[in-house]
């Protein structure tokens, strides 16, 4: 018997077959990365531009990391457009947990980008550190030094007692 | 130097112990060294910090959610003070615009009947396209709305029993109200509220209801009347609410929603509908007495009347079919049995159009009709235009069947005809018309058109031909969009294409499909030959065949069975013989599960036990097969080197050779395919799974749930319990298969009909042989790019091919 033949480079007829899954999925992720009322459209435009550049996936098999990737840029570029056009509330995937005095929530929205989408996506979404920085476009060291600079950083911010020095430069206790 | 030393050098020389060492140590299974420990003592700082890091953890690996942020967080962390206020969430709008008035009801379902008939019959009939939203940008957030930028179906929604739809004003959601409930959905088909039975828009953002209860679109109000009550609602505020029904004596009573109050008039009046611009009311007279109105439909006068004042405008009599405003709502056409009536609002003059069926508005002077030679005709519709009342453009088609029109917003007809069971969309300034349109209208029953176009004409919303359905279709300006896209199935089935089609020298009876679906396995031979394993490549359409060692294949009465394990092994029933093949290698192993035993059962054609493998599946997460012989009341476990390991029981003995299929902790087996009855059994071994039969020929596993042929189809959850699939529903589905990604197909031999759904069970698709030519279909199986395969048996016993299905290609 001949051996199993690898996939074939995946036609519109198959991406579209997907179109459903797909953006339930992007949606979703996108809406937890901060896009908000945007986040259909980023998973639409993710959506849109991979049936363009379909000819660009060499392995079927990764479409759905191809999109999320080109999804997980397309939140981060809506959530800025809100941030700067707007000034009310938005909406992402936050921490629920409470402390006195401190709001955790707005501490991790307020990261620097790099670092909010790592510890989203490892934290808030459960990817594994790899995952997330496949997604991210990034090296998975990338990902794992921010993480670590993010949870430095929440961690002066929750210091108890005295405001230490953060090394990074801003004021903690 | 040792750890220690490292550490108490490191706290010596930076006077702290490291951020990283911290981090490490606020770990759940960190653990410090004797001199960190010492430090934190009476380090504060430190002590503090681990502190930070250790809710930091609790923080980062607790519960996450959705919450509001505002602004200003984004700079807080890192740059300067970093104590921050905690965000209250938005509260939640306001409950309404008026207040809540319960209205005691009693209505007759035949009025009922006859007006949600009279919106069902609207939806095949179109209505003007407004101007398109745009500018066609492709930076996500610059449309007002959030709107689906693939043209293509964007969901499939259930329109319940006695379905109707309608656009909220601003077009940002859509509402289906039925006797079920009215449901709201976003423009991507997601639900955003539920209520009660018939609800209309009272503007964009509240529905009110037949008891005049008024509700913000988000607050899901399901309560109201549970009797036949409805509203017949402007959008801008007011609304008829029909309150009585006399038993058939013609019109209803109304009471109306107007300013905020809900005025209780006891008028007796049929609300047929509103201009777009909610100024004007179309209230209709009827008679119901005679029997012409028995058996044609009612028939009556309405008055166009301006709601602020209440002045009559205009009347047109003995109204009875389609009426449409023109869209400056300055004229109206109204149906008229076979003739169609022209009305000047500002004048009430009233010009006749003979033969002539109202299809809709091309623009403000020109309305598109159906001729009585079946002709598609453009007739002038104001003494403006040199041929008042005559024929402007006409195209000849041939009529047949299932009228329903669209116009573009350059006022170019785009049609969208359901005939022979296809549905097709043309634009008629440039393509043959090739669809059939019907002249043949069974009961007149008069109402307002509707549009199918969301206000800004991004989306057009097309309810399936049975009623059962709603199709909203993404119709966007985007390369590839219109053209290419809408004529993919809306509502109706689309012919099925055969592709790529590949011979099989033997009759076969299953599609097996490998884990990648790139290939499909199956067993065939000559009778009184070894089998012949066959694999087909999809990639190549290349047929590889290996004959399995020591079987004799019969055709007349084959006792084969194929499973492919996790490891990719192929096990194969032959006989009482279970082998098991190496794709890889083409090594074989046989072994020969015991023919005796209390489980084994005479076979009563045979007289005898005769304990072939007649099915075999697979838990995936042990490996452990599950194998099912002819009469045999036990499932056999098997493991991988081939061992008996133990044995799942059943009721009773069966032929079982319909297929087995593990999902969800149960073994479930069609016992005999000739009734369809099956069963499923706990195959954990800790019996903690409820033992249930069904009633199905063919089975599949489908993500947690088991899809289940039959009469009507439908499916088993983990939970054990039987399920309806979302509408529509095929009465009947003799074959079912699942794919990559949650797909599925039903097929139903008998009407040649093919239903695809996607993973999450809406109807992505459906298809139909033409009449007479639905081929032998054995069996259905998914490629790994979610094409459907069929396995077609043809007119002789050597006629099998492997055939790739398309819907609408």
């Amino acid at each position: 018997m001949e051996a199993i033949a690898a996939g074939e480079m995946i036609d519109l007829e198959g991406f579209d077959s997907q179109y459903g899954v797909l953006f339930a999925d992007l949606t979703a992720l996108a809406r937890a990365l901060g896009a908000g009322p945007d986040a259909q459209d980023v998973a639409q435009e993710a959506l849109l531009h991979a049936r363009g550049h379909l000819d660009q996936l060499r392995d079927p098999e990764k479409l759905r990391a191809w999109v999320r990737c080109i999804a997980v840029r397309g939140a981060s570029r809506a959530r800025r457009r809100r941030v700067a056009a707007l000034d009310a509330q938005h909406v992402e995937r936050l921490p629920a947990a409470e402390l006195p005095d401190v709001d955790v929530a707005a501490a991790v929205a307020g990261l620097p980008e790099r670092e909010r989408i790592a510890v989203t996506l490892v934290y808030g979404l459960g990817y594994r550190q790899d995952e997330a920085a496949e997604l991210m476009g990034v090296a998975s060291g990338t990902v794992y030094s921010s993480v670590w600079r993010a949870r430095r950083k929440l961690a002066y911010l929750l210091a108890e007692d005295e405001p230490i020095a953060d090394p990074d430069g801003g004021t903690a206790r | 130097m040792s750890r220690l030393s490292q550490s108490l050098a490191a706290i010596l020389r930076r006077g702290h112990i490291d951020d990283v060492r911290l981090g490490a140590i606020a770990e759940a299974d960190g653990v410090g060294t004797a001199s960190e420990l010492e430090h934190l003592r009476f380090c504060r700082r430190c002590r503090s910090l681990l502190v930070g890091f250790r809710r930091t953890a609790g923080v980062l690996g607790g519960i996450w959610t959705d919450l509001a942020v505002q602004r200003g967080a984004e700079i807080a962390v890192g740059a300067g003070r970093v104590r921050l206020r905690r965000t209250d969430a938005p509260g939640r709008p306001g409950r309404g615009i008026g207040p809540r008035a319960a209205i005691p009801v009693a209505m007759a379902a035949v009025l009922v009947a006859v007006v949600v008939t009279a919106g069902l019959m609207t939806l095949r009939m179109g209505g003007l396209r407004p101007a398109a939203s745009g500018s066609g940008d492709s930076e996500a957030g610059a449309t007002p709305y959030g709107t689906p930028r693939l043209t293509a179906l964007v969901a499939r929604l259930p329109m319940g029993q006695w379905g109707t739809f309608s656009w909220a004003p601003d077009g940002m959601h859509v509402l289906i109200a039925s006797t079920n409930g009215s449901t709201v959905y976003d423009r991507f088909g997601n639900v955003t509220s539920s209520f009660g039975q018939f609800e209309g828009w009272l503007d964009s953002t509240h529905l009110i209801s037949g008891d005049g209860h008024v509700a913000g679109i988000d607050e899901s109000y399901t309560g109201g009347p549970t009797s036949n009550s409805w509203v017949v609602a402007n959008g801008h505020g007011s609304a008829a609410i029909i309150v009585a029904v006399p038993a058939c004596t013609g019109d209803p009573l109304i009471d109306w929603y107007k300013n905020g109050q809900y005025v209780k008039a006891g008028e007796k009046a049929t609300p047929y509908g509103w201009s777009s611009d909610g100024k004007l009311v179309l209230l209709g007279h009827l008679d119901c007495g005679s029997l012409d109105a028995e058996t044609q439909g009612w028939k009556g006068s309405v008055d166009v009347q301006d709601f602020a004042t209440g002045r009559v405008l205009a009347t047109v009599p003995n109204v009875r079919g389609q009426m449409a405003f023109n869209p400056s709502a300055t004229r109206l056409a109204a149906q008229s049995d076979q003739n169609l009536e022209i009305v000047d609002i500002a004048t009430g003059q009233v010009k006749t159009v003979p033969d002539a069926t109202l299809l809709g508005w091309s623009d403000d002077d020109r309305v598109y009709v159906l001729t009585s030679s079946g002709s598609l005709a453009q007739v002038g519709a104001t003494a403006a235009i040199p041929d008042f009342g005559g024929v402007v453009v006409n195209w000849e088609v041939p009529s047949s069947a299932g009228p329903a029109l669209e116009i573009d917003s350059a006022g170019h007809p785009i049609r969208i005809a359901a005939a022979n069971g296809k549905t097709t969309l043309l634009d008629l300034s440039a393509t043959d018309l090739t669809a059939a349109l019907d002249s043949t209208v069974g009961n007149q029953v008069s109402s307002l058109q509707k549009s199918l176009w969301s206000p800004d004409g991004g989306l057009l919303a097309v309810p399936s031909s049975d009623g059962t359905s709603l199709a909203l279709f993404s119709v966007t300006d985007l390369p590839g969009s219109v053209a290419s896209a809408l004529p993919t199935p809306i509502g109706s089935p689309q012919a099925i294409a055969e592709l790529d089609r590949s011979a099989i020298p033997w009759p076969v009876g299953g599609l097996t499909a490998d884990a990648t679906r790139n290939a499909f396995w199956f067993l065939g031979g000559d009778t009184g030959k070894p089998i012949d394993l066959c694999r087909y490549d999809v990639a190549t359409a290349k047929l590889s065949i290996a004959a399995i060692d020591g079987t004799v294949y019969n055709e007349k009465e084959p006792r084969d069975s194929l499973a492919i394990a996790p490891d990719g092994k192929l096990w194969i029933g032959a006989g009482l013989d279970l082998i098991v093949y190496d794709p890889d290698t083409g090594g074989q192993t046989h072994v020969t599960i015991p023919a005796t035993g209390p489980d084994v059962q005479p076979d009563p054609t045979l007289g005898q036990p005769d304990p072939w493998v007649a099915g075999i599946a697979f838990d995936a997460k042990n490996g452990v097969a599950l194998v099912a012989r002819n009469w045999v009341r036990s499932l056999a476990r098997v493991d991988s080197s081939l061992r008996v390991t133990g044995s799942v029981d059943v009721s009773d003995g069966f032929p079982m050779t319909g297929g087995v299929v593990f999902s969800g902790g149960r073994a479930f087996v069609v016992a005999d395919p000739a009734t369809g009855f099956g069963f499923g059994v706990d195959a954990t071994g800790m019996q903690t799974l409820s033992n249930l039969k069904f009633s199905a020929p063919s089975i599949a596993e489908w993500g947690d749930r088991l899809l289940t042929a039959g009469t009507p189809p439908g499916y088993i959850g983990s939970d054990g319990g039987g399920a309806a699939l979302i509408e529509p529903v095929p009465a009947t589905a003799d074959l079912v298969a699942t794919g990559p990604n949650g797909v599925a197909a039903l097929y139903d031999a008998r009407a040649g009909a093919i239903q695809l759904r996607d993973a999450e069970g809406k109807v992505s698709g459906q298809g139909v042989f033409p009449a007479g030519a639905a081929p032998h279909i054995v069996a259905l199986a998914f490629d790994g790019q979610g094409r459907l395969w069929a396995l077609e048996a043809g007119s002789t016993a050597y006629d099998y091919s492997l055939v790739r299905l398309s819907l609408g290609a």
